[in-house]
């Protein structure tokens, strides 16, 4: 089944959008609905339903992968469940922020939109999670909402590391895919060091026991990337070397995740850039375009 | 206008209209320098006001600027993640008050609370915001010093023809009144005169 997936993943990548693709969108030679995957896009639909759609898209490529292959359904899920993370940081900053009509990942394999929406503090929001087995400890006693949002990453990381560690597939592949994970996490977890400093990050993350971050986030702690190279980071340094070490194995379905993942991201940021009124140009400079 | 001079016109001449009339000159000579020292005081602040409105432009650019970066930062970050983190600003309070330039009533907005960005943790969101609140009080700066040149100029307007009309017209108007009604009181006076040597046997 994970040669099929594997086969099956090249046949949506080959969908996947290009460069060309993307410049045809920004500049309006195209509309996004012209694109199979994305017919269901309509010029009339509001931003926040094109880029829920533009996530559901995303969702069902990754979930289609994850039913072909059981032994590979622990990571794939763990990679789409970075939505039910994101989801949560969205309600607590909703919490914190007066309540205001939040836009959530159309994605809720645990808890859900919904769900998530009806929770009216940290401990509930961590409550959901544990509940839902996407965390395995007690709520760690934060007061701020960074301190909060840097917990449920570093969950996040623990729970992508479990899905590594579940997924049936050789050694080889194991040590590929734990690496790439390791490498995620670093990226994504450096990006607080602007917001509470390297040596806060650095002391969080040892402490919840992710030593394998530690080492990786101690060489880029201090930079200081934007959300957009770390899009880019994780496709040259993520994706790329699995893709081309991996061509035909496990460690393929990551790299399609991340591209997919990417895809989605890149379409959002396009789709606000025009409907912002910003010119092609400046609508793609924030996306990163891997293929 | 034209009621005045028809009034002045059939007015009965007598030693009363001329007190009359002599009275009403005096009040709107009165009123007309009053006027226009108002006039300059509000020329005045007009031109203050003016000059000061010169930032405009500056904070017009400042403006854009920063709504140019938050544009970029919303389309850098995507939109679900933009509004999110965006819902963690609590807005500005601004209020109107009526203040008060050389006695011209004007309203004015007034910043009572700063918007709280505290719980915005993340740096480039914050920076964003910060800017964009700076941008906009620089416009609410303007747009209060626009309302009240816009007032000043209307009050200077109002004065001006007030006094043009009293300086060219009305004290013009009784000036004649008083020098027609002044002969014919001094006919008058004349023509006792004549009469009352002629009764003495002249």
């Amino acid at each position: 089944m994970e040669l099929y997936a594997v086969v099956r993943a090249h046949g949506l990548k080959s969908r996947l959008l290009r460069r060309n693709d993307y410049e045809a969108i920004a500049g309006g030679e195209k509309g996004l609905y012209e694109y199979p995957d994305y017919s269901a896009v309509s010029d009339r639909d509001a931003l926040e339903e094109k880029v829920e759609k533009v996530y559901r898209v995303y969702v069902r490529r990754v979930s289609l992968l994850a039913s072909l292959t059981p032994e590979l359904s622990p990571l794939l899920n763990a990679l789409l469940d970075r939505l039910e993370f994101e989801n949560s940081k969205i309600q607590l900053r909703r919490l914190v922020g007066g309540g205001a009509h939040a836009l959530f990942y159309p994605y809720g394999r645990h808890i859900g939109p919904s769900r998530l929406s009806a929770l009216r503090s940290w401990e509930e929001v961590w409550g959901a999670l544990s509940e839902a087995g996407l965390v395995e400890t007690p709520a760690p006693e934060e007061k701020s909402l960074a301190g909060w949002e840097l917990a449920l990453d570093l969950a996040y990381c623990r729970h992508l590391l479990r899905g590594v560690e579940g997924s049936k597939v050789s050694r080889r592949s194991k040590r590929a895919l734990e690496r790439a994970a390791l490498t995620e996490c670093s990226i994504a977890l450096s990006r607080w060091s602007r917001a509470l400093g390297a040596d806060a990050v650095l002391e969080a993350v040892s402490g919840v026991g992710l030593s394998g971050v530690c080492e990786l986030l101690r060489g880029v702690a201090a930079k200081s990337w934007s959300a957009a190279e770390a899009d880019r980071l994780l496709a040259s340094e993520v994706a790329k070397p699995l893709e081309e070490e991996y061509p035909l194995e496990a460690p393929f379905l990551y790299a399609f995740e991340i591209y997919a993942r990417l895809e989605a991201r890149n379409l959002e940021k396009v789709l606000t850039g025009l409907h912002l009124g910003l010119s092609s140009g400046d609508a793609l400079k924030f996306c990163a375009i891997a293929l | 206008m034209r009621a005045l001079a028809s009034w002045l016109a059939f007015l009965p001449p007598s030693r009363g209209t001329l007190q009359m009339l002599r009275r009403r000159l005096e009040l709107a000579k009165r009123g007309l320098t009053i006027l226009q020292m108002r006039r300059e005081m509000l020329a005045r602040e007009l031109v203050l006001l003016l000059s000061e409105l010169r930032r405009r432009r500056e904070a017009e650019e400042a403006f854009a600027r920063a709504l140019q970066r938050a544009a970029e930062l919303r389309a850098s970050r995507g939109e679900i993640e933009f509004r999110s983190m965006a819902s963690l600003a609590r807005p500005p309070r601004i209020e109107l008050v009526a203040v008060s330039y050389q006695g011209v009533p004007v309203r004015q907005a007034r910043v009572t609370g700063e918007p709280d960005l505290s719980a915005v943790h993340d740096p480039e969101f914050r920076e964003v915001a910060e800017e964009l609140w700076r941008a906009l009080a620089g416009m609410i700066e303007v747009a209060n010093v626009e309302e009240a040149a816009a007032e000043v100029g209307k009050q200077l307007v109002s004065i001006n023809q007030v006094a043009n009309s009293l300086e060219r017209s009305v004290i013009p108007s009784l000036e004649d009144a008083v020098k027609r009604v002044e002969e014919w009181v001094a006919n008058r006076e004349l023509e006792d005169f004549v009469r009352a040597r002629r009764l003495r046997g002249g």
